[in-house]
């Protein structure tokens, strides 16, 4: 009988860090403790201000590493494990589509990535057509079931302004029949969500989801015209989340437009450039977009496009190009979180979020030092005793 | 008033002629810093480097300014002294574009082309020195070396320096080495088959004198008439029986075959650009028994099957170029360390951008800081991005551990240089600043 009371006492998980990164209100804690309880974060604070608790499961010392909130990618479309079913371009949009069927949970690729610290990806369509499909926000986890990784379906709806989808045989060829098909779906949407009966239409029930707040689009696009273009048609005409994603080669000069609106930037996987500015001199995008006045930004790998593990080097390199750190180190975890919509959850150390939790023996920028543990919901997803993966 | 041209008679006097002027030391330069990696021994923390006349005239933790110097004060911002980047293969200044075949005559030189600010962004990124291929496969031609200077592609401070060969895993690729080598050899033979054919003539043609000078004086006095006649005869002989040169004159060997020619001799280096384990393997194939000086240029990608020949790569002995990167072993998601691999077997490696661009260079110091995160000894990274390739070069007096004596070329960082918020403070190169973020910053 007292066996089966100690069983129902939940048991409270303790970790004793050197530094965390709490990445809420830029909160520093040096000396930390976290205590987690069924997978969420009970508590964060100082050793001396949070006393052990009475039942204590498992105690982790990182007395010389940082603790900080897992990576969160919003742009990665390798949930299959490779490039694969990620484009169904026959007809040019596509919102019926969806991700969630082709998942191959605790694939390689994101068995790299736990190693690297990334703890949720979204994982999208690629950019084949206009409009994609429905990605889905997943956990980084071990894991067989797809049920047990999804954070929330649809995660976001993947759109493609410009460039990869413009198609020679139909409408679509150019971003005028592109943007006017995109503006349709807009306007039906809306009328969908407005009835009240999203989910009686399934080519439209993920955009009208949109309407509702659920989700965000995710807005591959490209180039001052169509980075600007795009917070124009989703964020400012039809008043609806949107993350602006790529924002590469020359939107960066649209810099000081877009940070009037506010808009959320996902910037990457080419976090550079040199071709369009004056001087062929090479930009760091994430600085370029920064010194506009934009703080809203993350960044991303687009992997395979990026090497998935290599999630947090994109912030290094936003650093190493100018960037200022802390605008450096919110683009890998707070930001997204918050962008994605899913702030409540993910993206900071605060009680009663996710326990996604990162431990680096170095600054989670420092390329020279290894991620020791990453934890997921609480559990070990990687551990780097068991063996060093990245 | 005698007195005034007695007094200012000593100021029209002219300087005895072997009197040279008085010369006076050059102003010492003093940098006070946080950290001295000197890559030859422990750091100095805290240091002082005296720099006068291009030289480091003294370095320690505790080191007196010489009365009259320049003080620069930079402790407590994280400033680390390092010796500067060399890049061993910095391909993407040049433009040209040639496809394989034999061109051992081209020069990287005569394909440069860099952009307005190329060599400024290269300083800020700690890059001193810069070594330039020929573009192409097969045999291109001769690599040259750079350092900035005026103009657009700053000095060139060798224009022939090493031959690039490539290998790659294709009969046709392995056959044009082996041909080429088997030409070199051919020209060698000729020549000395050549050699001594004019050997063996010039002795018969001056044995031949001997005998007519000989026979000459044997024959003095004699029927002056009869003689003459002979003598006529004797001088249409001897034009038919012209003089060999005094000098040997070798046979014209084609300027593509120079190169290779010069390498069987030893008296060039082969840097050989191998592209995978196989190519290694046929690499040897094509070299065979032959003792000769070359160097190895890895193609190292995301991933790589080199851990195969890593024990053959030691026997070799040779000096291996390697882009900063930790890979993959083939159809695995294992990670593989070549510089650990070949550092343990104490093979001597050079380290280049694993990008082979600018942007290549900005991202090097980050790639070797995830070596060190990979295993990777820090200061032999460090000492493989600045010494080793500076070495391959033959520029090792320009860049080398610093030192006492040594040649004042350096970079002043901000902090670690393996830090991304870490940016150059200063070049400096023979004593001369070539890049000061203050003066920069107050532009």
């Amino acid at each position: 009988m007292l066996f089966a009371i100690l069983l129902l006492c939940a048991q409270t998980d303790v970790l004793d860090v050197g530094v965390a990164l709490t990445m809420d209100d830029r909160r520093v804690i040096h000396n930390a403790r976290i205590l987690l309880e069924d997978g969420k974060i009970l508590a964060v604070g100082s050793q001396a201000d949070i006393s052990l608790p009475e039942t204590v499961g498992t105690w982790w010392h990182y007395e010389n590493a940082f603790a900080f909130p897992g990576g969160v990618d919003l742009h990665s479309h390798v949930q299959t494990g490779s490039w694969g079913d990620i484009n169904d371009m026959v007809h040019p949009d596509n919102p019926e589509l969806r991700v969630l069927d082709t998942i191959v949970p605790w694939n390689l690729d994101y068995q790299d990535a736990s190693a690297a610290g990334v703890t949720t990806v979204n994982g999208i369509p690629g950019s084949g057509t206009n409009m994609g499909g429905a990605g889905t926000l997943l956990k980084v986890k071990p894991s067989a079931s797809v049920e047990a990784v999804v954070l929330r379906h649809p995660g976001s709806v993947k759109v493609a302004q410009g460039y990869n989808p413009e198609r020679d045989v139909d409408l679509g060829a150019t971003r005028m029949g592109m943007w006017w098909m995109l503006r349709n779906y807009l306007d039906r949407a809306r009328v969908v969500a407005n009835s009240g009966r999203t989910d009686a239409d399934p080519e439209l029930s993920s955009i009208a989801g949109i309407f509702e707040g659920r989700h965000p689009f995710l807005v591959h696009t490209a180039g001052a015209r169509d980075t600007y273009g795009t917070v124009r048609m989703f964020a400012l005409e039809a008043g609806i989340p949107v993350v602006v994603s790529h924002a590469s080669f020359h939107g960066y000069m649209a810099g000081e437009a877009i940070a009037q609106t506010g808009a959320s930037l996902n910037v990457g996987p080419r976090n550079f450039d040199h071709s369009f500015n004056k001087k062929n001199r090479i930009v760091g995008l994430v600085q370029a977009y920064e010194a506009a006045g934009n703080t809203n930004l993350s960044v991303q790998t687009d992997s395979p496009v990026i090497p998935q593990e290599e999630f947090f080097f994109q912030a290094t390199l936003a650093e190493r190009l100018g960037c200022s750190t802390w605008e450096a180190l919110e683009a890998i975890n707070s930001d997204p979180a918050r962008q994605i919509l899913a702030g409540d959850r993910i993206g900071r150390l605060r009680p009663g979020l996710d326990a996604d939790i990162v431990i680096k023996a170095g600054q989670p920028l420092d390329p020279s030092t290894p991620v020791l543990l990453t934890l997921v919901d609480g559990e070990v997803a990687y551990d780097i005793r068991e063996g060093q993966r990245y | 008033m005698l007195l005034l041209p007695l007094l200012a008679a000593p100021f029209f006097l002219p300087l005895p002629q072997d009197e040279e002027p008085p010369s006076f030391p050059a102003r010492a330069l003093v940098l006070r810093v946080d950290r001295i990696e000197t890559l030859d021994g422990d750091p100095i923390v805290p240091g002082v480097l005296v720099i006068r006349e291009g030289v480091i005239q003294d370095l320690g933790a505790a080191v007196l300014a010489p009365e009259g110097a320049e003080v620069r004060d930079l402790r407590g911002t994280g400033s680390t002294v390092l010796p500067p980047f060399v890049l061993g293969h910095a391909n993407f200044l040049q433009s040209d574009r040639r496809g394989r075949g034999k061109y051992g005559r081209r020069l990287a030189a005569e394909s440069l082309w860099l952009g307005e600010d190329t060599w400024s962004e290269l300083v800020k990124e700690g890059v001193l020195l810069a070594a330039v291929d020929p573009p192409g496969t097969g045999i291109p031609g001769r690599t040259s070396v750079l350092a900035p200077g005026e103009g657009r592609q700053g000095d060139v401070v060798v224009y022939d320096l090493h031959l690039k060969l490539t290998m790659e895993v294709s009969s046709s690729a392995k056959s044009l080495l082996r041909d080429a080598i088997k030409a070199a050899e051919k020209a060698i033979e000729d020549e000395e088959k050549a050699q001594k054919e004019w050997q063996a003539s010039r002795k018969a043609w001056e044995e031949e004198q001997k005998k007519k000078v000989e026979q000459a004086k044997k024959d003095g006095g004699k029927d002056q008439g009869k003689k003459s006649n002979t003598a006529t005869k004797e001088e249409e002989k001897s034009k038919e029986d012209k003089e060999p040169p005094k000098e040997f004159e070798p046979p014209k060997i084609a300027p593509d075959l120079v190169p290779l020619v010069e390498w069987l001799r030893k008296e060039r280096v082969v840097q050989v650009w191998i592209s995978d384990a196989a190519a290694w393997l046929h690499w040897l194939d094509v070299l065979e028994e032959r003792e000769l000086p070359w160097e190895a240029v890895l193609s190292v990608g995301r991933t790589t099957n080199f851990h195969e020949v890593t024990d053959r790569i030691a026997d070799a002995g040779v000096r291996v170029h390697i882009p900063s990167r930790v890979s993959w072993l083939p159809y695995t998601r294992t990670r593989f360390n070549l510089v650990n691999a070949l550092s343990g077997q104490e093979v001597p490696f050079a380290l280049e951008p694993a990008g082979n661009s600018l942007m290549g260079v900005k991202e090097w110091r980050m790639r070797l800081a995830e070596l060190v995160q990979a295993g990777s000894d820090r200061t032999a990274v460090l000492r493989a991005a600045t010494l080793e390739p500076a070495l391959a070069l033959g520029q090792e007096t320009r860049v080398e551990a610093l030192k006492a004596g040594g040649p004042a070329t350096f970079m002043v960082w901000s902090g670690d240089p393996l830090d991304p918020e870490t940016e150059s403070v200063l070049a400096v190169s023979e004593g001369e600043i070539l890049f000061d973020r203050e003066e920069e910053d107050d532009e």
